[in-house]
């Protein structure tokens, strides 16, 4: 039997592991777009949509400590899944 | 079903990384071993799937049953899930696949263990590397192994049927296993016309405005395929938002997978089948008269808080990492020790794939004690 895997996100997923790098660029910042450790972000356990929270912000550049820009928006919370790690069973 | 012992690739971690599997080595040894391989004959592929398909109905029987009757207190809910479950007996959504783990020696009918239908892994090994492998082994062999094109296939289906719109999103956690299991299935998915895009679980955005969940580029999310176990999903912070009636449907795997992926359908299964060939003994209340038997928790993962007894003495045990982590209190059902396949001192556990509603092949797992673990190798196999 002939078979034929295409295989265009395991080969780019397994290329970026090998390599070491990351994925997209992420920074997790407070209200006033400070860097905090991820760790701020995912382990946040405040309410839904609280300004002040720590949070993820996409893309954005980076000037003294801070991230300017970015696609969050105060109405949009995230770290609110993902707490307990790998779901692999 | 035979096992054989045969030398590895001299250069086999470069081969199986060709194909993905980045996480052929775990803490210092092999996770991916072809140091050994299987055969199976037809009886046994015809043994093992057409239990499979059995299985599967038995269970998608009896998780509509449950929801009926609404049975749910056996499964450690919280509360506001079973006003969810009710909905599905009404408006079922497509599911995809699932896992059921199987002790099967060669001889007796296979036996279920379990049915990891929320979030199974060691798909992309048992999907490509293998097959890889055993067409460099021996050209031309056959595998038990559709997988690809059953998944494929599925995509497809749920397309046509209108479950996943054109574009689906797949979240997963940060290990590299998950990350490697999500791009197989977007590669399916992929395969099948549908437009994907990953992001981690911890991107996933809420927006309290909309009332949506959003993307990484804040993007609504209309459907998802989630790699993370529900009982987690609900005891998290989004967890309230993920069940609301207008969202509800949009998961992959849908909320109802949640039982059949908790060890309380292992009791139930066999209060309802008595006496099935493919099941074991088990209960809720403790081993009766089972003077060999497996204590498993109701929710756990790759072996966690898992006691084997035999007349009266622990023989193996593992600590319960999951059940602690989301903060209750364990609860147990009793099992019935099943011999499994045993050659010169591995034990070999048969993956047995669902894909849909049908079998779509095997991966063999093999441990040196009794219970399958983070630490457990995965060994390829052929048809002969």
């Amino acid at each position: 039997m002939k078979r034929e895997f295409k295989l265009a996100w395991v080969v780019t997923f397994a290329g970026v592991i090998l390599a070491g790098c990351g994925s997209e660029r992420r920074d997790c910042v407070d209200a006033s777009g400070k860097k905090l450790p991820d760790s701020a972000c995912t382990t946040y356990r405040g309410g839904a949509g609280y300004y002040g929270a720590p949070r993820f912000i996409y893309g954005g550049t980076q000037s003294g400590g801070r991230v300017l820009g970015g696609s969050s928006t105060p109405s949009i919370s995230r770290g609110g899944f993902g707490s307990m790690g790998s779901g692999f069973s | 079903m035979q096992r054989h012992r045969i030398d590895p690739r001299p250069n086999w971690q470069a081969e199986v990384e060709k194909w993905g599997l980045v996480f052929h080595t775990h803490l210092g040894k092999p996770y991916w071993d072809e140091s050994a391989y299987y055969t199976l004959g037809s009886r046994d592929v015809d043994a093992i799937e057409s239990a499979t398909n059995e299985l599967h109905r038995l269970c998608m029987e009896t998780v509509q049953d449950l929801i009926r009757t609404r049975r749910f207190r056996e499964f450690d809910l919280p509360a506001y899930c079973e006003f969810v479950l009710e909905d599905y007996a009404a408006n079922p959504t497509g599911h995809l696949y699932g896992r059921f783990d199987f002790a099967y020696d060669g001889v007796n009918p296979p036996k279920m263990l379990e049915y990891n239908a929320d979030t199974p892994t060691s798909l992309l090994e048992a999907a490509v590397v293998q097959w890889q492998w055993s067409q460099d082994r021996f050209p031309g062999s056959d595998q038990f192994n559709s997988l690809w094109e059953s998944l494929i296939a599925r995509w497809t289906w749920l397309k046509d049927q209108k479950l996943v719109p054109g574009f689906v999103h797949f979240a997963h956690s940060e290990s590299d296993e998950d990350l490697m299991t999500i791009a197989l299935l977007r590669d399916t998915a992929t395969e099948a016309g549908l437009q994907t895009e990953g992001l981690l679980m911890t991107e996933i955005g809420w927006n309290k405005e909309t009332k949506q969940f959003l993307d990484a580029r804040d993007g609504a999310i209309r459907k998802m395929f989630k790699l993370y176990p529900w009982e987690w999903m609900v005891r998290e912070n989004f967890g309230n938002h993920a069940l609301q009636p207008e969202l509800r449907n949009i998961w992959i795997e849908p909320i109802w997978k949640m039982l059949l992926a908790n060890k309380a359908i292992l009791p139930i299964l066999w209060e309802r089948y008595p006496n099935h060939p493919n099941l074991l003994p088990a209960y809720f209340d403790g081993p009766r008269e089972m003077t060999r038997y497996v204590r498993k928790p109701l929710l756990s993962r790759e072996g966690d808080g898992v006691r084997v007894v035999i007349d009266g003495t622990t023989t193996e045990e593992t600590p319960d990492a999951d059940t602690t982590q989301i903060g209750l209190q364990p609860k147990y059902i009793y099992q019935a020790l099943a011999p499994l396949f045993e050659a010169g001192g591995n034990h070999a556990v048969i993956g047995s794939w669902v894909v849909g509603d049908e079998s779509a092949g095997v991966g063999i797992r093999e441990s040196d004690g009794r219970i399958t673990t983070d630490l457990s190798r995965f060994v390829p196999h052929v048809i002969r």
